[in-house]
């Protein structure tokens, strides 16, 4: 009897190993509590597609994008996998990505899509290579609290920003203005800040940082104005170690009360409002604009892909689908604190209202808040990135000149984009 | 004795096999990317000879790092070797309570470099930091120090936790060595009356100077191999003035994705270690050191 039951055993296992199709997942930005919801949502999408398992593999986060690029490289089994927008183009420079234009054109769920969204998806060549789960844009984290203690009102633009926060600093009482970052990642703050005292940045993909002169902004004089503003926010109204911030200081900054004005992304949200235990302490504004009415903000973004090579394509496809549909992708994004990617999610009462409002209406007023796109594409940025925060860093200490370093910035570009100019 | 020779060569066949592959091919292959404009972007692995090499040069941070990788490792070296050896002899003699003692000095061994690292970044804090606290209320110091932002400041913070970890591995090592020296010995130099600063010059100091030897020169490599702090305290900054050339290698790797200067870099660490290991032991050896 015992043994009839194992064969049994053995023989249904048998059935589910080889009977059934199993996707391979490869997901990079991971963190313990992302992995189980998502490999809650693999389990609905299991239940309700009899027939393919998914198996999703979770690469530490600190190597994670390395490993995937790696068993895209060496062509191992991968079907679905996170696409980050800075991979993007090294994806599709190695042919790892499919053009998902075929699917894209029998899914009604694409006219549901937000027009970032689309804009995203189809950035290379016009193909589709990717569907974002989630957008990641800044906007103006004030303590409510503080604020109306000192009479102070929401700042509007750069100017009321830097005026205010330099109001409520004291370094005598550790109190100061604004949570500046100088550390990792600074130039996705500095240059919000910077790039909005340019009257006419170009917002088109594959023009990043350039004007529509077609010339680096940097060292512009509207480039050159935003740099000193940003460094008038550092010795003004900031506390002398920002300099070398990173998120969890700039967090820590504002949840103690020594730095009210925060710029920060929609998924800080979660961590400031369990760490104040209070919503009422904060609020979000939409990001301040600078001297031209107009701020340029950048969107992080991530999605799903099928790699090229992927054995299972259709599968592969119901999963992205069942992934991007407007239910499972609200309830990913409140997780995951990134902006949902459809119309029908922004409806939510959980985005319509409260501290997501904010980020509703720098999506919804273009001419006040353009979007355009970093070049991450370009081979160069990352030594750019690192350059940036090394010079910036100097200039703060008094160590590099600011000019120098401007022009320097916008030769640098001007080497990448082969300009003459 | 032929038929020895072969049964030994066959009993370390597997291993020299197991270390070819995880440890000389991928040296190799590093060696070979440092020729090789090898970036996540193209997978070209073009060959452009020593331009990594030349552009390693040319970067100023680069310098700022061999130099700082010379202050860090020398003066981590000495402090943790000066204090564990006075601790081991503190701990020589039995008192007390001596096994909580020990137990409680040689807990920063059992910690990970990361975990340190954030621990003193917090303690160095420029204005929630303990240290910063202390100091005021000693009143040695008038307004906070931004240690971690201030280049005059940064890698000397970093150096103070290294030390703070580093301590207990030779306090450990040496102790053990001061066990294992005969008594008679000490008694006999008594006898011939010599005093306790004469005992310990010739007596102790001859009998664990093979351990003091290695134990630095184990050291040194993996101080100038050992990252983790500098990377979580302040992750080479403020622009670059406290990178070593180990953290400059992962930023050029995590930050920039460019394993070919990485690699480069890599090479000099490792010819620098090489030449210092040769060295340090040749001149040792002459002296009798082994």
């Amino acid at each position: 009897m015992r043994r009839l039951f194992l064969i049994a055993c053995l023989v249904f296992v048998m059935v589910s190993i080889f009977g059934a199709i199993t996707l391979t997942m490869v997901e990079t930005i991971t963190s313990p509590a992302r992995t189980e919801l998502l490999r809650q949502l693999l389990d609905e999408f299991e239940a309700t597609h009899p027939g393919i398992k998914v198996e999703l593999i979770s690469p530490p986060y600190e190597s994670s994008d390395q490993k995937l690029i790696m068993m895209l490289n060496t062509k191992q089994k991968v079907d679905v996998f996170e696409v980050r927008d800075n991979f993007l183009a090294i994806h599709v420079n190695n042919k790892n990505l499919l053009d998902l234009s075929e699917f894209v054109r029998d899914w009604d769920g694409w006219n549901d899509l937000i027009d970032l969204a689309k804009t995203v998806a189809t950035k290379i060549e016009g193909k589709v290579y990717y569907i974002p789960y989630g957008f990641f844009i800044k906007a103006l984290f004030y303590r409510k609290d503080i604020l109306e203690k000192n009479n102070i009102p929401v700042p509007q633009t750069m100017q009321e920003l830097y005026e205010y926060a330099k109001k409520l600093t004291n370094p005598a009482e550790g109190k100061y203005g604004f949570a500046f970052r100088g550390g990792p990642s600074e130039h996705s703050f500095s240059e919000i800040v910077i790039m909005s005292h340019v009257p006419n940045i170009d917002p088109s993909p594959n023009r990043g940082y350039l004007t529509t002169d077609g010339v680096p902004y940097h060292d512009t004089p509207g480039g050159i104005e935003g740099l000193k503003m940003w460094v008038k926010l550092y010795h003004d109204c900031s506390p002398k170690d920002s300099l070398n911030w990173g998120w969890a200081e700039q967090v820590n900054g504002f949840v103690s009360g020594m730095t009210p004005f925060l710029i920060q992304d929609p998924d800080t949200v979660p961590i400031v409002e369990r760490r104040l235990g209070d919503p009422n302490l904060y609020g979000v504004a939409p990001m301040p604009v600078g001297p031209y009415g107009k701020v340029y903000l950048d969107y992080g973004n991530a999605g799903w892909g099928i790699a090229s090579y992927s054995k299972y394509k259709k599968e592969a496809w119901e999963l992205i689908k069942f992934l991007s549909s407007p239910e499972v992708n609200a309830r990913f994004s409140k997780f995951n604190g990134s902006l949902p990617i459809s119309k029908s999610a922004f409806a939510d009462p959980y985005y319509a209202t409260g501290p997501y409002r904010a980020w509703y209406e720098e999506l919804t007023n273009p001419d006040k808040y353009v979007f355009y796109e970093r070049p991450v594409h370009m081979p160069g940025f990352p030594a750019y990135a690192e350059k940036h925060k090394n010079d910036i860093q100097n200039i703060l200490l008094g160590k590099k000149d600011l000019y120098q370093a401007a022009k320097e910035w916008a030769d640098f570009w001007r080497k990448e984009y082969g300009i003459t100019k | 004795m032929s038929k020895d020779r072969r049964f030994i060569f066959v009993m370390i066949l597997p291993t020299v096999l197991f270390i070819s592959l995880v440890i000389f091919l991928p040296a190799i292959r590093s060696i070979i990317m440092a020729f090789q404009d090898y970036n996540m972007y193209f997978l070209t692995k073009k060959f452009i000879g020593f331009k990594n090499f030349s552009d390693a040069f040319n970067d100023p941070v680069f310098i700022q790092a061999t130099k700082n990788t010379l202050i860090w490792t020398l003066l981590s070296l000495a402090l943790q070797f000066v204090l564990g050896f006075s601790l081991a002899l503190l701990l020589r003699r039995p008192f007390r309570g001596r096994g909580v003692y020990t137990a409680l000095v040689f807990y920063p061994w059992a910690v990970s470099g990361f975990v340190i690292g954030l621990q003193w970044r917090w303690m160095f804090h420029g204005s929630a930091g303990v240290i910063n606290d202390l100091l005021l209320k000693l009143g040695l110091i008038q307004e906070r120090i931004a240690f971690l932002s201030d280049p005059s400041y940064a890698l000397y913070a970093a150096i103070v936790a290294n030390v703070w970890y580093g301590v207990p591995f030779f306090a450990i090592m040496l102790l053990a060595a001061l066990q294992s020296v005969p008594q008679e010995l000490y008694e006999a130099a008594k006898i011939d009356g010599a005093n306790a600063f004469k005992q310990f010059m010739n007596v102790t100091i001859p009998y664990v100077r093979p351990v003091i030897i290695n134990t630095t020169l184990i050291r040194f490599i993996w101080i100038v191999n050992f990252p983790d702090i500098i990377f979580s305290m302040t992750n080479g900054g403020p622009a670059g003035s406290s990178h070593i050339l180990s953290t400059l290698l992962i930023s050029k790797v995590y930050n920039e994705y460019n394993y070919g200067v990485a690699s480069a870099i890599g090479v000099i660490i490792m010819l620098i270690l090489a030449t210092y290991a040769y060295v340090y032991l040749k001149i040792n050896r002459s002296e009798g050191g082994f």
